[in-house]
């Protein structure tokens, strides 16, 4: 990085702590701290709801995805717009006209106290974890690509997220998020701007893509019914309405965006703008990856896209191995490079059927044999290193930053994904605070405490859950595969919760008692599918959400016809 | 128990809402066009 871009990574964090201290003077009393006196704008809230989900993982993992798959990952986000239809026109309304701060401060209205407390706990375990990982994630690229040190880095994304939002509350958390989001969205339009300058002067972006295409690269629909398969039309439309419906509708991070809108009408709104916007907010970000892959066609990339790895392996004593295997990258990298060129000239040169086949699989030809190459050069790194899991898809598109945008656009670059960290672990983090003061302070400890001892506690607990946070990001740094244990952690506990929400609204009849029995039911099926020898394998994690919700739902529901009858206080 | 002492939030009380099930209507039209329009693109670059 040159000086110009830490110029302007150091002005866009000073610029974002700046704009969400100055919040502090709207966030004096509780409700103005976590619920922004439900002030906020449809559009306000909706952009932060998107940059609450929208982590540097979102942005560099979906790239890499992109560059390594194509875009069929983009049939996970199928089920969300029906998802926020259907919360819109059910959750939403209990939530705003209520009036709770949390969403398990309704169970305890419609259930009873140990429910809701069980759910905060479970809200408040597994996302404090995912938080650390929001900041691992991009904090572990970051010092691997521009060789900072790592401590240093998680330091530099969390401190500052910390100090807006302890201070700013809620308000500082949304309008940051609205700042952060077109940080983002302006740093991805650019880097589509080089990527597609970047093609040689006779191929065109339709000829790239018919280039993608040829691999499969852009399919993007998957009619297939199969329970094994993670991402097909079936798994996004079924298994993904269950899992958005449980994350925007029962997951506070998600929950406070909305509640902090001016009237029901903007609440509802804030979540129809990311109905419309999600699916093709993701397609564009997975064909920047695919664009990246094309753009690598061109453009010699590395072997190993990891540099650490990559000098571990060149100072270890199977040396040899690897230049003799760079050398044969080189030489196929090449002709796969010709034959990429042939084929993005092929609809404009009028071939033949018979012809086109032939170029075409010329192409696959030459990219398997450099895949080849690569699945190679990682198992040497797996063997050199230990790391069995070793995989470079996250380095794909930094690298491609740090080597191929002009100067002032790698500082934006690499603002856009610590904005993404940022704007992503404040919505946890303020989220993780007012669940711990509303649902546990407030209620078990001191229940009549003026106005100013909860936003004390408030500030006290946004604190915490960000050092805790910065703790498990340097824990999970160290080590790598907790990651993606913590990742898939979210889909254990999503069906399961959104179960008690579906028994509260859906079914008069159920009690507390049967929610209770019900969530503990889910989870221990959900568990038990996910990692029992016989079925861990067999079924995607999308479907967790499906069995959890059923599950809670029927024993719930067993359980409540075989106790008393209860009467809600809603 | 349901309910409790403890919770004193208020109630927030019912206003009259715009209605939006033609917003609601139009997101789900504008989801089938856009998984159209992804079927489209992996068929005319296939």
């Amino acid at each position: 990085m040159r000086a110009l871009d830490w110029t302007v990574v150091a002005v866009y964090l000073t610029w974002i702590v700046w704009s969400g201290l100055r919040a502090a003077n709207r966030s004096n009393d509780v409700d103005g701290y976590l619920r922004a006196n439900r002030s906020l704008p449809w559009w306000a809230v909706g952009l932060s709801v998107m940059a609450t989900q929208l982590s540097a993982i979102t942005l560099v993992g979906t790239t890499g995805q992109g560059y390594a798959d194509g875009i069929r990952f983009v049939q996970f986000y199928f089920g969300l717009p029906i998802a926020m239809v259907i919360l819109s026109m059910t959750l939403v309304p209990f939530f705003y006209r209520s009036g709770v701060y949390t969403a398990y401060e309704y169970l305890e209205r419609r259930f009873d106290v140990k429910t809701r407390t069980l759910a905060a706990a479970i809200f408040l375990a597994q996302r404090g974890l995912s938080c650390g990982v929001i900041i691992a994630a991009p904090a572990i690229i970051l010092s691997i690509v521009l060789g900072w040190n790592l401590f240093a880095t998680i330091l530099a994304i969390g401190v500052p997220t910390i100090v807006y939002t302890m201070y700013g509350g809620v308000q500082a958390v949304t309008w940051t998020d609205v700042k952060q989001m077109a940080v983002v969205l302006g740093a991805m339009t650019a880097a589509v701007v080089v990527l597609i300058l970047g093609l040689p002067h006779d191929v065109t972006v339709a000829g790239a893509l018919h280039v993608a295409g040829a691999l499969g690269k852009l399919k993007a629909v998957d009619t297939r019914f199969d329970l094994r398969e993670k991402y097909t039309i079936w798994s996004g439309l079924i298994g993904g309405v269950f899992l958005s419906l449980s994350y925007f509708g029962c997951d506070q991070s998600q929950v406070q965006r909305y509640l902090t809108a001016k009237s029901l009408t903007q609440s509802r709104q804030s979540l129809l703008l990311s109905a419309f916007v999600k699916i093709p907010l993701q397609a564009l970000i997975l064909l920047t990856g695919v664009l990246t892959f094309t753009f690598f066609l061109f453009h010699r990339a590395p072997l190993l896209f990891n540099p650490v790895y990559a000098q571990q392996v060149q100072a270890s004593p199977r040396a040899e191995e690897y230049r003799q295997l760079e050398r044969e990258y080189d030489a196929k990298s090449d002709a796969r490079s010709q034959a990429a060129e042939r084929l993005a000239a092929a609809p404009a040169d009028n071939q033949s059927p018979v012809e086109a086949k032939f170029v075409r699989e010329a192409f696959r030809q030459a990219d398997a044999d450099v895949r080849d190459v690569r699945v190679r050069a990682a198992k040497l790194v797996k063997d050199v290193s230990g790391d069995t899991g070793y995989t470079d898809v996250n380095y794909v598109f930094p690298t491609f930053i740090l080597q191929y945008m002009p100067i002032g656009l790698v500082g934006l670059m690499i603002a856009a994904i610590i904005s993404a960290a940022m704007s992503a672990s404040s919505g946890e983090m303020n989220a993780l605070a007012t669940a711990t003061m509303v649902d546990f302070y407030r209620r078990h400890v001191n229940p009549n405490a003026a106005d100013a001892t909860y936003v004390r506690a408030s500030k006290i607990a946004t604190a915490f859950w960000g050092l805790f946070a910065c703790g498990v990001a340097v824990y999970a740094a160290n080590l790598g595969s907790l990651i993606e244990v913590v990742n898939t952690f979210g889909s254990l506990f999503y069906g399961s919760v959104l179960g008690v929400f579906i028994l509260a609204l859906g079914f008069k009849r159920a009690n507390g008692h049967g929610a209770f029995a019900g969530l503990i039911a889910g989870l221990a099926v959900v568990f038990t599918v996910a990692y029992a020898p016989a079925t861990k394998d067999a079924i995607s994690y999308l479907w967790f959400n499906v069995i959890g919700a059923i599950v809670v739902v029927t024993v719930g529901m067993i359980v409540s016809l075989a106790t008393p009858r209860t009467q809600p206080a809603i | 128990m349901a309910g409790n002492a403890a919770d004193t939030t208020p109630r927030i009380p019912t206003v009259p809402e715009s209605d939006l099930t033609r917003t609601y209507l139009l997101v789900l039209i504008v989801e089938a066009v856009v998984i159209a329009c992804l079927f489209w693109l992996s068929r005319a670059f296939a």
